[in-house]
């Protein structure tokens, strides 16, 4: 069984969201039960780090597009950062970069959260 | 019967041996007045012999009770025979009396076939052993014991010698001795008794004591055979000595048995109570039908007067009424509509049986107040698998102090069953339902390859050939061909998020739009368009498609694709001897409805010449894992494109997926693998 991890932190007003693993059908569950939480909180700025994440599945990217739009409409955003070329790639052959912000690192989701 | 049947022959063959003997024995008397004593004698002895071995296969179907019975009769036949004798003691032989002491010959010989009978229930080794010899014992002693002098009415010419070697007072006493001593022995195996039900027990008392009593009022007196030799009476004597014993034990036993007898009575009940389930378990798969027995037979062991069955619902992890025996309505109501029931809570926290004596003045029922002020007792016992409750087992009889202690331990010892039984019916039903499920998969799995085209398009100008493998029953992959003209052709590769059921349903679901929208419009770049209008308002905010559609003219010789997110489209160009991934910009469908995705999406034309290949692929290909979690990736796909462009489009899609197989390895196929090769021609 492929397995993944969220674990979540604080930094100012924005919340991060660690993803390491798999993400994909079987796991995105977890990934969305964790945003969800985040809503509910009323917390509307979210940014999720890749950086450990080994694979992404359609399944796990539609994660992100069932709660996008809610979180917008809030005057918040989903930010993505740290992918590595390959989890990129996916995000844009989807087309994706158009949709979200995708960034290099956490520092500049933040400094794009301030602004 | 068949036994019986088997041994008629036989049985007519003793039969007529008897009445020859019994027409010797009778002429000899009447006319030869005693000329044959020693002839008849032998003939007697083989007549018992004989009769003891035949009459066996006649008594051993008879039930216990049945054979207690016949001795009963016989005994009844044996007091009328020593009354008539006793009354009319003849001074000469007659027939009446020859006749007579035929009859009794025979009764001995039953009574002893029928005592050996119930000696051998429960036969041990010794049983037979000491059986046997006892009766060789008494042959012996019938031959060589009398009160005449010399005692010896068989006295052929070898029992002239044992005399010379020993007295015959003293052999006599050896063998009574040893006869007494085998009598007692075989006395003492009345097993059968115990399994008499009470009532049984009671008659055989009254009967087997009669029996007694007819035996012991004659025996004493030898007239009965003043004209036989001595074998014919001791025989006689020995036989009723030895049924006396044996009877006289045997109430004896009963005696001692009898104040018990409604206690083994019900152990027995309850014995075949545990059986008869055990019986279900086999025979029953269906869980409701395995819970009605389970109660049926709670009240029957108990004689409660009412039985229900809770059972744990797994996803409330309330316990719920799953079956009941004449369960109160208004108690009823109670259980399905409140589930706090005290006495339930208390054997679930505490897992262990719950006997109250009196309902009325416990505390765990002081708040049924169907129970407020009235006898009865509760019995509750937990099945346990696991070491977890997983239903409970109750039982009330109306009457203080109802259940005994020996009930308890017998309900929980038919607990154990019920679980197993309740487990077995489970597991059945799981698999059962487990196969329909596959069934129903398999079924969806037929149908959605009838989503795929059943065949190859036959167009002069291109060779072309695809293949769709899911990875589950059904899947999000699909590919469609659309024949506008002989020398144009559409053709559409798509992939659903995600996978299984939901995939397989939206996948069927983006055919028949872009199936339909190809009709309508000759840019693919407005059919995608469109498709993403009508898409955007069904799917699942969660669920996109990519899709590559294009138009093959083979007239003009280009093809003109538009990507929406999906894998780029591979073009082997044959001039200039080279691989291109062309990924125009474009959003999957679904993701965005209006502008941005008719903004982002474009539509390319690429020139093309025969012999070049098209290869459109969904991620499957380039993202089949091996199992050091590598992927197969467009290099690889690339590199094969080149080394196989000589060949056909069937061999080239053969290739690629045998290098995929090769490389997958053992790994389970993770993603759905979908590819269209076009090579014009």
């Amino acid at each position: 069984m492929d397995s993944f991890e969220v674990t979540k932190r604080e930094q100012g007003n924005i919340n991060i969201l660690n993803i390491k693993g798999y993400l994909d059908a079987h796991t995105a569950p977890q990934l969305e039960e964790e945003i969800q939480k985040l809503v509910d909180d009323g917390k509307y700025h979210i940014l999720v780090n890749f950086s450990e994440l080994a694979y992404i599945s359609s399944a796990g990217l539609g994660v992100f597009m069932g709660f996008i739009e809610n979180i917008r409409n809030n005057n918040g955003d989903i930010k993505l950062s740290n992918m590595n070329p390959k989890i990129y790639r996916v995000f844009d052959l989807l087309g994706f970069p158009e949709l979200y912000d995708i960034v290099e690192n956490e520092q500049d989701a933040i400094d794009k959260f301030n602004n | 019967m068949n036994i019986a049947s088997r041994h008629k022959p036989y049985l007519l063959f003793v039969l007529s041996i008897l009445l020859i003997v019994l027409v010797i024995d009778m002429v000899s008397f009447a006319y030869f007045k005693n000329s044959m004593g020693h002839l008849r004698e032998f003939l007697i002895m083989l007549l018992i012999v004989l009769a003891f071995l035949g009459f066996g296969a006649t008594f051993s179907q008879l039930s216990i009770f049945n054979k207690v019975k016949i001795i009963f009769f016989s005994m009844i036949c044996l007091l009328g025979i020593n009354l008539i004798l006793s009354r009319s003691e003849p001074d000469a032989p007659n027939v009446l009396f020859s006749v007579l002491i035929f009859f009794k010959i025979i009764i001995a010989v039953s009574v002893l076939r029928l005592i050996q009978e119930l000696i051998f229930i429960q036969r041990k080794k010794s049983t037979g052993r000491n059986f046997y010899l006892m009766f060789i014992v008494i042959i012996l002693y019938s031959i060589f014991s009398g009160d005449k002098s010399g005692g010896f009415s068989f006295a052929i010419g070898s029992a002239t010698v044992i005399n010379r070697i020993m007295p015959s007072e003293i052999i006599s006493i050896l063998l009574t001795v040893l006869m007494i001593y085998f009598m007692v022995v075989n006395s003492f195996r009345v097993q059968w008794v115990k399994f008499l039900n009470k009532s049984q027990k009671i008659k055989t008392f009254f009967l087997n004591s009669f029996g007694i009593a007819s035996i012991v009022s004659f025996t004493a007196k030898k007239h009965s055979a003043v004209f036989y030799g001595e074998f014919t009476p001791n025989f006689l004597n020995a036989i009723f000595i030895f049924a006396a014993i044996y009877l006289s034990v045997s109430i004896l036993v009963i005696l001692l048995q009898l104040p018990t007898a409604g206690f083994l009575d019900r152990r027995a009940r309850e014995m075949s109570s545990l059986h008869q389930l055990s019986q279900m378990i086999i025979g029953v798969f269906h869980l409701d039908k395995v819970m009605n027995i389970i109660i049926k037979q709670t009240v029957e062991i108990t004689g409660a007067n009412y039985s229900w069955l809770l059972i744990k619902n797994p996803k409330t992890s309330t316990f719920e009424l799953m079956a009941q025996h004449d369960l109160p309505e208004n108690l009823r109501m109670r259980l399905t509509e409140n589930t706090t029931v005290e006495f339930v809570d208390w054997i679930v926290a505490n897992k262990t049986v719950l006997m109250i004596d009196r309902v009325s003045r416990d505390h765990r029922t002081a708040k049924m107040l169907e129970w407020k002020n009235r006898e009865g007792s509760l019995l509750g016992i937990p099945l346990i698998s696991d070491e977890e409750i997983f239903g409970i087992l109750l039982a009330v009889k109306n009457e203080d102090y109802g259940f005994l202690a020996d009930d308890k331990a017998l309900l929980s010892m038919f607990a154990n069953n019920a679980t197993a039984a309740i487990e077995n019916a489970r597991l059945i039903e799981n698999s059962l339902e487990k196969e329909k499920y596959q069934q129903e998969l398999k079924i969806a799995h037929e149908a959605q390859r009838k989503l795929l085209p059943a065949s190859m398009p036959e167009l002069e100008k291109v060779d072309i050939d695809a293949t769709s493998i899911t990875a589950n029953e059904v899947g999000g992959d699909y590919y469609d061909f659309f024949e506008f003209s002989k020398t144009k052709l559409g053709i559409v590769i798509g992939d659903v998020s995600g996978k299984g059921a939901e995939a397989a349903f939206y996948m069927a679901e983006a055919k028949g739009i872009i199936e339909s929208l190809s009709s309508i419009y000759k840019s693919p770049r407005d059919v995608l368009i469109s498709a993403n209008k009508i898409l955007c308002n069904t799917l699942d905010k969660r669920t996109f498609i990519s899709l590559l559609y294009g138009i093959l003219d083979l007239k003009h010789n280009n093809f003109t694709f538009c990507r929406a997110g999906h894998c780029p489209l591979l073009y082997w160009n044959g001039r200039e001897e080279q691989v291109f991934l062309i990924e125009t910009p474009g959003l999957a469908l679904g993701l965005v409805s209006g502008n941005q995705f008719d903004q982002t999406l474009v539509e390319e034309k690429v020139r093309f010449r025969a012999g070049d290949i098209f290869i459109l692929y969904t991620d499957g290909v380039n993202e089949a894992r091996n199992s050091k979690q590598q992927e197969f990736e467009e290099e690889r796909l690339c590199d094969l494109v080149v080394e196989n462009r000589g060949k056909n489009a069937t061999a080239i899609k053969n290739a690629i997926l045998e290098k995929i197989e090769n490389f997958v390895g053992d790994q389970s196929q993770y993603d759905d693998l979908t590819m269209v090769v076009l090579k014009p021609k």
